[in-house]
């Protein structure tokens, strides 16, 4: 299992570049598809995804879109623009340290 | 694929209710993720009351706690920062009244109000932010901005007319009051909605108190805003109105203590900036040995051809904004020809027109009066001997 402290300081990263592969995601499925993707070695919690995905909608990163599904209201999130453009930038600087770390440890 | 029925949706909901969540913004899209949960689960074969357990046991009310918490904490404006910058701000309020020895004409005294204003300017801020989560946000931001503006430009007029003698005309209490209403407004706003958003019965109850808190708040501060171009109508009744709002202040601040509600930065805010305004416009603050400001001498000499013969002259006189209002004041004897009084630094400074008299009466009645002497504009404090001919 990856530590707690990692995935904390890194999941605000995990969403956006997620966002930018699906058009449209919501809370579990993001749960779910990390957890595949990670092949189940990041397992988020609610205290941790909640809070970063509410504070990526109030900076503007994301918007929201609510749909009744299967009797139950299901909460949407997409990329806005300033999403995208912020995200690619985010981005770029994320893969800088990955390379800086790398550089520093191997 | 396993889908749930509206009975065991419905199941999923009454149990998240009892487990801390209590509010609409986060409640559906808590279903939605347990929900999923159970049916992930429910598709591997096992039955809902197993899966439920399951999940249920897996999520602690620990975590769905503090996952609220954490979100509510965001979204409401719970931020110990201006918490700390608030209680910071109310305590040297008090040091400014209780130690130094001019109340708000202190410098501590105006780093009190420059720093409340402060906490209304970030939690403009703060709203501002977070205009795309809700669309009132952004009226929220300008009302907490009005605040602020009226607060700031309130207090350093009142600074300027008690320090160095600008005239203000008494707008700098204007100027307050109308922060504190703007402020009262955005939490009445504010906490209709977080009304309309709560869910459990407990955080109902609280959002219902604070929102009659705020409406009564905002009922005080119209009542005090209508006193000003009725002025000379309530003047009489001034005192209780304001004897009033800082014990009803003082009461609420004990109930937000005894119920531990202090965390809502909104509504302690709003009572510290009331008690703070409506506290600096009473005559409570000469109480305190803070509240006394330093006292200048007016000596008036008279002239030695005319001399008097009495221990007392009276001066009438008064402030150009109130001219149907005159004020008399008791001069003692302590020289030969030379009257004195001591008076508050800010009071009577500025220009004022007096007339003398041997006798009360007939100083009160100067105005009305032909002119005997000519009205001399008079500057207070100049530490001067004023000469009389």
């Amino acid at each position: 299992m990856i530590p707690r402290e990692l995935i904390k300081g890194t999941l605000k990263y995990m969403v956006l570049n997620l966002l930018r592969t699906f058009p449209k995601m919501y809370g579990y499925e993001i749960t779910q598809v990390l957890d595949e993707k990670s092949s189940g070695r990041i397992k988020l919690t609610f205290a941790a995804l909640y809070p970063v995905l509410h504070k990526l909608e109030a900076e503007g990163m994301v918007r929201t879109e609510t749909e009744n599904v299967n009797n139950r209201i299901r909460k949407y999130y997409s990329l806005t623009s300033k999403g995208k453009k912020e995200s690619d930038t985010r981005m770029l600087e994320f893969r800088e340290y990955i390379d800086l770390m790398k550089n520093l440890f191997y | 694929m396993a889908c749930l029925n509206k009975e065991q949706i419905e199941f999923i909901r009454k149990d998240l209710k009892q487990r801390s969540v209590s509010r609409s913004f986060l409640f559906n899209e808590w279903v939605d993720h347990f929900c999923c949960d159970v049916e992930t689960l429910m598709n591997k074969g096992v039955s809902f009351d197993d899966a439920y357990g399951h999940i249920s046991r897996e999520k602690l009310d620990r975590d769905i706690s503090s996952a609220h918490t954490d979100v509510q904490q965001f979204l409401n404006h719970k931020y110990v920062g201006i918490k700390k910058l608030l209680l910071f701000a109310f305590l040297l309020f008090a040091i400014s009244w209780i130690i130094n020895l001019q109340g708000i004409g202190s410098w501590i005294g105006l780093g009190a109000f420059i720093i409340l204003g402060i906490v209304y300017l970030r939690v403009s801020i703060d709203f501002f932010q977070k205009r795309r989560v809700k669309k009132v946000n952004t009226l929220l931001a300008i009302l907490s901005l009005l605040g602020f503006i009226g607060t700031l430009s309130g207090i350093i007029i009142i600074f300027l007319y008690r320090n160095f003698g600008f005239s203000t005309r008494g707008h700098g209490v204007d100027l307050t009051v109308f922060g504190w209403f703007f402020f009262s407004l955005l939490c009445l706003i504010y906490y209709f909605g977080e009304y309309k958003s709560a869910i459990e019965s407990r955080e109902i109850k609280k959002m219902q108190w604070l929102g009659l808190l705020s409406v009564f708040n905002v009922f005080l501060a119209a009542i005090s805003i209508a006193t000003f171009p009725l002025y000379h109508m309530v003047k009489d009744y001034l005192f209780f109105l304001i004897l009033f709002i800082l014990g009803f202040d003082l009461l609420v601040l004990v109930i937000l203590l005894a119920t531990r509600s202090m965390k809502n930065t909104l509504a302690v805010s709003l009572i510290l900036g009331s008690f703070m305004i409506v506290f600096i416009h009473s005559h409570f603050r000469t109480k305190l040995p803070g509240g006394k400001p330093k006292l200048y001498e007016l000596t008036l000499q008279l002239s030695p051809e005319h001399p008097v013969g009495t221990n007392k002259i009276y001066v009438s006189m008064y402030y150009d904004r109130f001219p149907d209002q005159p004020i008399t004041l008791p001069l003692s004897k302590i020289g030969d020809n030379l009257y004195g009084i001591t008076m508050p630094s800010y009071s009577y400074r500025g220009y004022l027109y007096y007339g003398i008299e041997t006798d009360s009466s007939d100083a009160r009645d100067y105005f009305s009066r032909a002119t005997r002497i000519d009205s001399v504009r008079l500057r207070i404090p100049n530490r001067k001997i004023y000469q009389l001919h």
